[in-house]
């Protein structure tokens, strides 16, 4: 039988770019139920009222002079980088047709 | 090699180099290889750092600075420029950052000796270090038992007497829960009060680079030299760094006592040891405060939807165009980026990434993400309520001591309701340590396992919590514990 949570899950790796395979779906599938279920007391709390809470810190804008720094040199950022073709970081082709 | 202070001095007097102590420090990993608390360490230019330092000494360049020659370990998740840097995970094998962290290079400006790196839960994501791609981290004070993580390998190397200094990261407890299960002192500073540039994210809100050390002392000696204000990093305080304050005594210190870290979920064996603790404390003149914190029931699930959905986030990076192992899968960018990261990371991972997804998407946000946002507030104004009558809260850093390897790995609930007492001061941003407090009996009597007391100040009161706690331990010895030596050197 199929989890309720079957659906999602497959949504969810498809949004997060996380190839899944079939038998790996129905057992995360029953990890979100056991998991969310236990979370379930957050959904039943009255928050009404309450504002959202985004960081654990009141940041204030800190401004400073624009000035131009040295940075890193390009190739000490590409070398890490598994493909790189001229300077560039290289990945597969994204749109048909010619170059 | 357990007190930083007395090694410098010692470095300093001409009784030993800071080569003597690296290759001490090196052969010290070697023999707790068993542990599994290092990631493989390269050696050269470790020894290459100690030459350096031990010629500016000779030379009288300059000051020697407040590390000077101290071995302090980094967790996998620090950049140190040409190190490799994996976060115990397969997706970034290989990887060396082109910088160094802020963090490190503040060690490096004190002179220590940093040494890369230790064993760790992937990406910080679990609290056992049983998640990290390579192997699980063993409790140096009984060998079947976990211990503790995420900051797994870290704390084991300083509760092993390997080194006497490590960082780690605490998002949600990530080193003040494996310092009480391997009977070190962990301190996770206020959020903001060291920079993070150069740590690999998890959960941006929460992340906060932590030292483990064998005293406060020493704790406060390493946060001393990494806080204060960074350039590279917005979300750091402009304050100053932590300054050592010292405390005669805790005559008049209002310790409160949150009734619901008490409950029926907490081991008896750890409860006679805390409360014990707060005798002793007591005895030295503090005063008990009963407080509630009425919000902390729902702590591990507010914590678990903002951490895993800021995770979801912060992991997108690790898709096989910048860093990192690339799995080329049918082809497309699509099918490069999936399989890359089906390939990479770890079930614990993926779970959490996923989990992340689910409550950050449309018809679920609300729901999940914005309602834990609310009642993050909530917890973070139970404490601030809490704090009007008291200077310090008090109460176990684990419901339990260690507990074996593989007990909650199949359980994912389980396991992250280990985080039930140290969530919650993560959610509120409050700096908080953890201490030991003496060492129980495992359950089947085969180990002795520690037992961690956790401190829990106001927001920017790092000074005086550092301060109570530097005073509680000069008038007691739960700290000066160690784990008996390994089973085979015992018997040599």
């Amino acid at each position: 039988m199929t989890n309720e949570n079957t659906p999602a899950v497959q949504k969810c790796a498809a949004l997060a770019r996380l190839q899944v395979e079939p038998e790996q779906v129905e057992r995360l599938a029953e990890d979100f139920d056991r998991i969310l279920d236990a979370f379930r007391g957050l959904t039943e709390l009255d928050v009404s009222g309450v504002k959202p809470m985004t960081g654990a810190l009141d940041l204030q804008d800190i401004v400073r002079a624009d000035e131009p720094r040295p940075s890193l040199e390009r190739e000490r950022l590409l070398a890490p980088a598994p493909k790189v073709e001229d300077g560039f970081f290289a990945v597969p082709k994204t749109v048909d047709g010619d170059a | 090699m357990r007190d930083a202070h007395g090694l410098r001095q010692s470095i300093l007097a001409g009784e030993r180099t800071v080569l003597d102590v690296a290759r001490a420090t090196l052969a010290s990993i070697d023999e707790r290889a068993d542990l599994n608390a290092f990631l493989p360490v390269e050696a050269e230019p470790i020894l290459e750092r100690a030459r350096e330092l031990d010629e500016s000494l000779a030379r009288g360049a300059a000051e020697p600075g407040a590390l000077f020659g101290v071995p302090v370990a980094l967790k996998a998740n620090l950049a140190y420029e040409g190190r490799e840097l994996t976060c115990g995970s397969r997706i970034l094998s290989g990887y060396r950052p082109p910088y160094t962290s802020t963090v490190v290079q503040r060690l490096l400006d004190a002179g220590a000796l940093p040494i890369a790196t230790t064993n760790m839960d992937e990406f910080a994501m679990g609290s056992s270090g049983e998640n990290s791609a390579f192997a699980p981290t063993l409790n140096p004070w009984a060998r079947d038992y976990t211990p503790g993580g995420s900051s797994s390998g870290s704390a084991a190397s300083v509760s092993a007497g390997i080194v006497p200094l490590a960082l780690g990261s605490d998002t949600g407890g990530s080193v003040r829960q494996p310092a009480a299960l391997c009977g070190v002192t962990g301190f996770k500073p206020t959020f903001g009060r060291v920079s993070r540039y150069g740590l690999v994210a998890f959960g941006s809100s929460l992340d906060q680079v932590s030292p483990f050390a064998n005293s406060v002392r020493d704790a406060e000696l390493i946060a001393n030299c990494i806080s204060g204000a960074d350039p590279m990093d917005s979300t750091c305080l402009e304050h100053a760094p932590i300054q050592p304050v010292e405390r005669a005594n805790l005559k008049g210190l209002r310790i409160g006592l949150p009734a619901e870290a008490f409950g029926d979920g907490l081991d008896a064996s750890v409860r006679q040891k805390v409360e014990a603790a707060i005798e002793a404390l007591c005895e030295l003149g503090a005063e008990r405060v009963p407080i509630s914190l009425p919000h902390s029931e729902h702590a591990v699930a507010t914590y678990y939807v903002v951490a895993t959905a800021e995770a979801s986030s912060n992991l997108a990076r690790f898709d096989g165009v910048r860093f990192g192992a690339r799995q080329e899968g049918d082809g497309s960018l699509a099918g490069m980026m999936g399989a890359t990261r089906a390939d990479g990371f770890g079930d614990e991972v993926k779970r959490r990434i996923l989990l992340g997804t689910h409550v950050l998407s449309s018809g679920y946000y609300e729901a999940w993400y914005g309602r834990a946002q609310r009642v993050r507030r909530l917890i973070h104004d139970d404490y601030r309520r809490a704090f009007e009558s008291c200077d310090v809260v008090i109460c176990p850093t684990s419901p339990t001591p260690a507990f074996r390897l593989g007990e909650r790995k199949a359980d994912p609930v389980a396991m992250y309701l280990s985080d039930v007492l140290t969530v919650p001061a993560s959610l509120a941003g409050l700096p908080a340590l953890s201490i030991p407090c003496g060492t129980v009996s495992s359950d089947s009597g085969d180990a002795n396992l520690p037992v961690g007391l956790q401190w829990i100040g106001p927001a920017l009161g790092d000074e005086s919590l550092l301060a109570a706690a530097k005073a509680f331990q000069s008038n007691t010895d739960f700290h000066l514990a160690t784990p008996p030596l390994r089973r085979e050197q015992a018997g040599a």
